[in-house]
């Protein structure tokens, strides 16, 4: 089995004391061209250390307005998962981060999902994030991902109990992806204020890392957050920029991420002195 | 996951609860008017050469069988100590019965409802309205059911400690097809009583499925009663449809090959859907019961026969299974149950335009 680059990328940030950080893409929006150039500007800028690349998906329950105008767009412009797997796969060798395929199942089961996981393995994706999966359902589709080597996140949220807790994080590999808060992505003015004391169980009871993402907007937020986990992901702020870059380049984007990266620098700093 | 979680717990004992079972059975009874009548109609009888009873789910307080299940899961709420309901609606019947059920319950009430259907069932809008809800109108999509169950979905996920999602029919994820199908059961289960010896065959139109499930699932084992689910043309999820999931259940779903749910089309807002219920795909895979399909302007036939022969204003939605019924070959020993789940005063404009629009062609 090829070595999955996102395990190793997970493990090493957190053994060596550092926050991860992830961005959401839409895939292939606002255009095939230009996402694959943020691709690039990403891995060669080190803006994070990992990307999520989702396939638009008519009904994104999980997602709020910001994305969801990505997702229709995309749809309109005629996206689809093979488009994705397409434009992955022509930049892979361009780019060394890892990168992980964020789903909804009914897009994976079109087709054939052996079909459609063999093209996302062969793309290079590590991982699948499949939000309209619950852990519960996940052994049969999980497990066709492992023989194309690729892994399964799984999402637990504040409401999650303990014991499905402890469920979930023994499943989902490599890392757990936490839902900050109630209902759907999108930036919110405050986190939730249970947040903390929710996130660090998690940390406890999770053999695997804990990323937190869904409503971070700013990078007081992100520290906020990765005081109790281990790295997080933003979507719909980055989303945002994407849209006010929408022609020329992606300075917006990079100011952004530069913002959010030195907080996180600053903490992993003050945590060694 | 965990507020279905915890639904599904509250709902396991609920069901054992004789404080719950009595107030909803009293409320089905001085309430909404049930036991609904099982009508002989003695015109399509004579038109099919079978008997042909009517189960009169348009006599139903608020004029469809939606408020069988607004009064049961709306008590279910009440019990669960929660403040606020939400619920999608089509054809505004659902959203009509959420809307009463709040009013008389005491809960705060908002439905969504696609910006089509807003525009198509405008009365109904207006009767939620009075009632004291707040109705919130869908923009994304294509402006019918499914838009709006994401709508609620996602607005039901952002409040689930005081807010119950009140789900209008037997899709969605795992407890509601089971709530929804024990709360509609009451349709065969009176059937079976008014009748006397069983049926040769049921028929009911299948949107999400609940009319049809209620109908069907008191018979489930009388293997000599046969049953057929209407679909509408437009929107024919378990005979044109493959496998998939949406809205949190495996079922069969209309989509294209790169797996994007569909847009559907039927003159009927309730049957505007691109999925259906589970369990009907399980009765279809075991042969349980056969699923067809009607098109616009059979149903629209049926709807005028209807009120030009019998004095009864079908819902659009009945007139699919209405016309199946008139259109099929009967033997004369044949006894036929129709559901005829609502009442169609909401349908009016919906059928004088269809009409203009043929006249003119
Ligand atoms: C009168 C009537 N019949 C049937 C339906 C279809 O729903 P179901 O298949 O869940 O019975 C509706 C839905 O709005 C309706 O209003």
């Amino acid at each position: 089995m090829k070595k999955n680059i996102l395990r190793e990328k997970t493990r090493r940030l957190k053994s060596s004391g550092k926050k991860g950080l992830s961005f959401f893409l839409t895939g292939c929006w606002p255009s095939t061209e230009r996402f694959t150039e943020l691709l690039k500007i990403i891995d060669g800028e080190d803006l994070a250390d990992f990307v999520e690349v989702g396939v638009p998906f008519s009904d994104p329950l999980a997602d709020g307005p910001v994305i969801r105008r990505a997702s229709g767009e995309a749809i309109s412009s005629g996206v689809t998962l093979e488009k994705i797997t397409e434009a992955a796969a022509d930049i892979r060798n361009q780019i060394k981060m890892p990168l992980v395929l964020m789903s909804y199942l009914n897009v994976l089961l079109a087709g054939g999902i052996e079909k459609n996981l063999e093209a996302v393995s062969g793309a290079g994706f590590s991982a699948l994030i499949i939000p309209d999966l619950p852990a519960e359902e996940s052994g049969s589709v999980s497990g066709a991902a492992r023989r194309f080597g690729i892994d399964t996140v799984l999402l637990a949220s504040p409401s999650t109990s303990q014991e499905r807790l402890k469920m979930i994080t023994r499943r989902s590999r490599p890392f757990l992806y936490y839902v900050s808060s109630f209902g759907v992505t999108g930036t919110r003015p405050e986190l939730p204020e249970d947040l903390r004391e929710k996130l660090s169980l998690a940390l406890r009871v999770s053999p695997c890392p804990v990323y937190c993402g869904f409503g971070i907007s700013s990078p007081a937020q992100a520290r906020e957050v990765a005081a109790f986990s281990d790295g997080v992901i933003i979507g719909s702020a980055l989303t945002k920029k994407i849209i006010s870059s929408s022609s020329g380049c992606f300075n917006p984007v990079k100011k952004f991420a530069i913002s959010i990266r030195r907080q996180l620098r600053k903490m992993e700093d003050n945590a060694r002195n | 996951m965990t507020p279905l979680i915890e639904l599904e717990e509250a709902y396991r004992s609920l069901k054992k609860d004789p404080c719950f079972k009595r107030e909803l059975k009293g409320l089905l009874e001085s309430f909404t008017g049930r036991p609904t009548p099982l009508y002989l109609s003695e015109k399509l009888t004579s038109y099919c050469g079978a008997r042909v009873y009517l189960k009169r789910e348009d006599l139903c307080h608020t004029g469809a069988h939606k408020i069988n299940n607004a009064l049961g899961q709306g008590l279910a709420a009440r019990y669960t100590s929660k403040k606020r309901v939400v619920a999608e609606t089509g054809a505004g019947q659902h959203g009509v019965a959420c809307a009463t059920a709040a009013a008389l319950l005491d809960l705060e009430c908002t439905v969504y409802m696609g910006y089509r259907d807003i525009e198509r069932q405008s009365e109904n809008v207006s009767r939620m309205r009075m009632l004291g809800a707040r109705v919130e109108k869908v923009d994304t999509g294509e402006g019918t059911l499914k838009d709006a169950v994401n709508a609620a979905i996602q607005d039901w996920v952002s409040d689930p400690l005081r807010t119950y999602y009140l789900l209008g029919s037997c899709v969605g994820p795992h407890p509601y097809p089971l709530m929804v199908r024990d709360f509609q059961s009451v349709i065969g289960r009176e059937v079976k009583k008014q009748l006397k010896g069983l049926p040769t065959h049921l028929a009911a139109c299948v949107g999400g499925g609940s009319n049809s499930i209620g109908l069907f699932y008191p018979f489930f084992r009388e293997s000599g009663v046969s049953m057929t689910g209407i679909e509408a043309a437009g929107a024919a999820s378990l005979t044109r449809g493959k496998v998939g999931v949406l809205h949190g259940s495996m079922s069969y779903l209309l989509y294209g090959e790169d797996g994007q749910i569909e847009l559907t089309s039927s003159a009927a807002p309730g049957l505007d859907y691109s999925g259906v219920g589970p369990e009907h795909s399980f009765y279809r895979d075991t042969g349980r019961a056969e699923y067809v399909r009607v098109d616009d302007k059979a149903a629209v036939d049926a709807f005028m026969w209807m009120m030009r022969n019998e004095g009864i204003i079908p819902a659009l939605e009945s007139s699919h299974a209405l016309a199946w019924v008139m259109g099929r070959k009967w033997k004369k020993d044949d006894t036929v149950v129709v559901c005829l789940s609502g009442r169609g005063e909401k349908d009016l404009d919906i059928v004088r335009g269809f009409l203009e629009k043929e006249g003119n062609q």
